[in-house]
């Protein structure tokens, strides 16, 4: 069927709005806020509690009372391994681990890569009730008498990246205050500097997964099946790399997903957040074309 | 005459399955349009593509003079549809629902709100406004859907099954409804309830297996057939019907209980309806049997069925 090309951004903007108004008024929004709340409280204990400890073995009264620059050796020393293994870079004495860990305020540097990792899961978790449903029970029919086929997918889709910004909006700004409080220590103002910048990283690496969602939500009739497939493809690939990856050469194979290029966002150097940025948007803009191409063939 | 709609050589398959072959057909600006055939003829496929809701294999669609492929957003809001088996969201509240509804189909916030009010005033359920969709009975949903269907006054309303499921009393309330918007917009409906299209609608389409059976005016549709009811006034034994049987220009009878009669004419140049009528006459005459009443044209349902090529002639 032709289409106009022309999108009525007005309705967009309007359906968005209201979709997000009902999705954080509503039961699901408030799930999905605790879950990631407990996600990330989680996160914060994992990289705190051993801080602690090893801080009070150091010498000092507790993580509390110890300076930035102790905290940050800890981290180092303890983190620094396990940071260059999260993010597939290859010693601890990367340039990217060292800009995460001696550069910026290293706990929040710390919580931001660990969540990243969480964030194409939990994206596929707010994507996967996008339209599947409403093209099931025909509730979608009753919106199309009075929008376009584009206008509602768009606005779905532009709901649930909003509404996740949102939700990590609130927790990085949680952890923020967390780890201000806990650790008086690390200034503030670059601590929350430091975290929105992270924040707009998660935005970023949310997106491809959430336009994969808006796909799968016109391709198969439930959410329930648009959750497992999305998180199929996040994890399949995942899986294949971390298994076969210590018997092959498999990193480029990260690359072929949104996966391979998510930490490239928390590289100090710009080439590379650049070209990872510019690779997450072009994965998200694919997935939306997919969607596209798919919903104006498709009978509604 | 202006045109509501206009359908022309519509055709949609599902896999192996042709549901609509080359069907057209207008249907008049401020007609009541009934759209009537038997189940899987293809009304609900028929509408759905008008709508838009499906990807037609071949035709055009032309709605209140615009192609509906080309131009649907600009159509937006100039039509409606009561939309069968569509589900509304069961958490969500009814005022809130319908006011998001309008302002989507154009109307601006104050606008939404007085036609919300409107609407579930003309549809009774102005006390049920605050409560949630779950909480409704049937009868209330099916009224809300038609609710829907009216707001922002479209010029063109599609109800698909109206009255179905509902009680005689809501039945009427949504029928005086309908016939309270002639006039104002053309309003297609489609329904099994074929007593309810002949007191509604000035003109009708059938759909019989994917293709037009019939198009045009409905008195022209229940006059122009050659059904003649007669009513007599001593049961009609097995000899006198195949008297009647055997008089020319006679090619259907039906008995449809001792005293009453249907039969089909088939007049022709030389032999008029009233000559068919008049040998029948005589015929019962003969047998003292005595006609009382006689009514030419049927009832839409009988005549339907003639045109379906259901109808039991015996």
């Amino acid at each position: 069927m032709k289409h106009s090309s022309s999108i009525n951004w007005r309705q967009v903007g309007f359906m968005t709005l209201a979709d997000l108004r009902r999705t954080l008024r509503g039961g699901s929004g408030l799930f999905f806020l605790l879950v990631i709340i407990l996600v990330g409280w989680i996160l914060l204990a994992i990289v705190t509690n051993p801080l602690d400890r090893l801080i009070v073995e150091e010498g000092s009264q507790s993580l509390t009372a110890a300076s930035p620059a102790v905290i940050t050796q800890q981290i180092a020393v303890f983190f620094g391994p396990v940071i260059a293994w999260w993010i597939d870079a290859p010693s601890q004495f990367s340039e990217s681990v060292v800009h995460l860990i001696s550069a910026r305020p290293a706990v929040m540097s710390l919580f931001l890569i660990m969540f990243a990792g969480f964030v194409p899961f939990t994206s596929c978790l707010v994507g996967c009730d996008q339209m599947a449903a409403d093209l099931a029970n025909r509730h979608a029919r009753v919106i199309l008498l009075r929008t376009g086929r584009l206008e509602l997918m768009l606005s779905r889709f532009f709901g649930v990246v909003l509404f996740s910004a949102i939700v990590s909006l609130i927790l990085v700004l949680f952890v923020a205050a967390f780890i201000g409080t806990r650790l008086p220590g690390f200034d503030p103002i670059l601590l929350l500097l430091w975290g929105l910048q992270g924040w707009m990283a998660l935005v970023v690496i949310s997106l491809p997964y959430l336009a994969l969602t808006t796909w799968l939500s016109l391709v198969v009739r439930t959410s329930g099946m648009v959750f497992i497939l999305s998180l199929l493809f996040t994890t399949a690939l995942i899986v294949v790399t971390k298994v076969l990856g210590g018997y092959f050469e498999l990193s480029w194979l990260e690359k072929l997903s949104p996966w391979g290029w998510k930490y490239g966002l928390f590289h100090p150097n710009a080439g590379t957040l650049l070209t990872s940025l510019s690779v997450l948007l072009l994965f998200a803009l694919v997935f939306l074309a997919a969607a596209r191409y798919r919903l104006v063939r498709r009978d509604c | 005459m202006t045109v509501a709609l206009q359908v022309t050589d519509l055709s949609k398959s599902f896999g192996q399955s042709v549901a609509l072959r080359g069907v057209s057909f207008s249907i008049p600006t401020g007609s009541l349009y009934g759209l009537v055939g038997p189940n899987g003829a293809g009304k609900t496929t028929l509408l759905s593509l008008v709508a838009g809701f499906l990807i037609p294999d071949a035709g055009a669609i032309s709605i209140l003079g615009k192609d509906a492929r080309d131009e649907l957003p600009e159509l937006r809001g100039r039509f409606s549809m009561l939309v069968q088996d569509a589900m509304l969201p069961r958490n969500r509240k009814i005022r809130e629902t319908l006011t998001y509804l309008a302002r989507l189909g154009g109307l601006s916030k104050q606008e939404a709100v007085q036609d919300v009010a409107r609407v579930l005033e003309m549809c009774g359920l102005t006390d049920q406004a605050s409560k949630r969709f779950r909480q409704l009975s049937h009868g209330m949903t099916k009224r809300l859907h038609v609710a829907q269907a009216f707001l922002g006054q479209p010029e063109l309303i599609f109800l698909d099954e109206p009255t179905s499921g509902l009680d005689p009393e809501n039945a009427a309330q949504i029928r005086k409804i309908i016939l309270e918007l002639a006039g104002e917009s053309t309003v297609v409906i489609s329904s099994h309830n074929l007593v309810e299209l002949e007191e509604t609608c000035t003109d009708l389409v059938i759909l019989d297996e994917g293709e037009v059976a019939y198009a045009g005016s409905m008195h022209a549709f229940l006059s122009g057939g050659s059904l003649v009811r007669w009513t007599v006034d001593s049961p009609v034994d097995e000899g006198v019907l195949s008297q009647i049987r055997g008089l020319e220009g006679v090619v259907g009878l039906e008995l449809k209980n001792p005293t009453t009669l249907h039969l089909t004419f088939e007049p022709s140049q030389t032999l008029g309806r009233h000559h068919i009528a008049k040998s029948v006459i005589e015929t019962l005459l003969r047998h003292d049997i005595v006609p009382r009443t006689m009514a030419e044209g049927a009832r839409l349902e009988e005549r339907f069925l003639v045109e379906v090529g259901r109808a039991p002639t015996s």
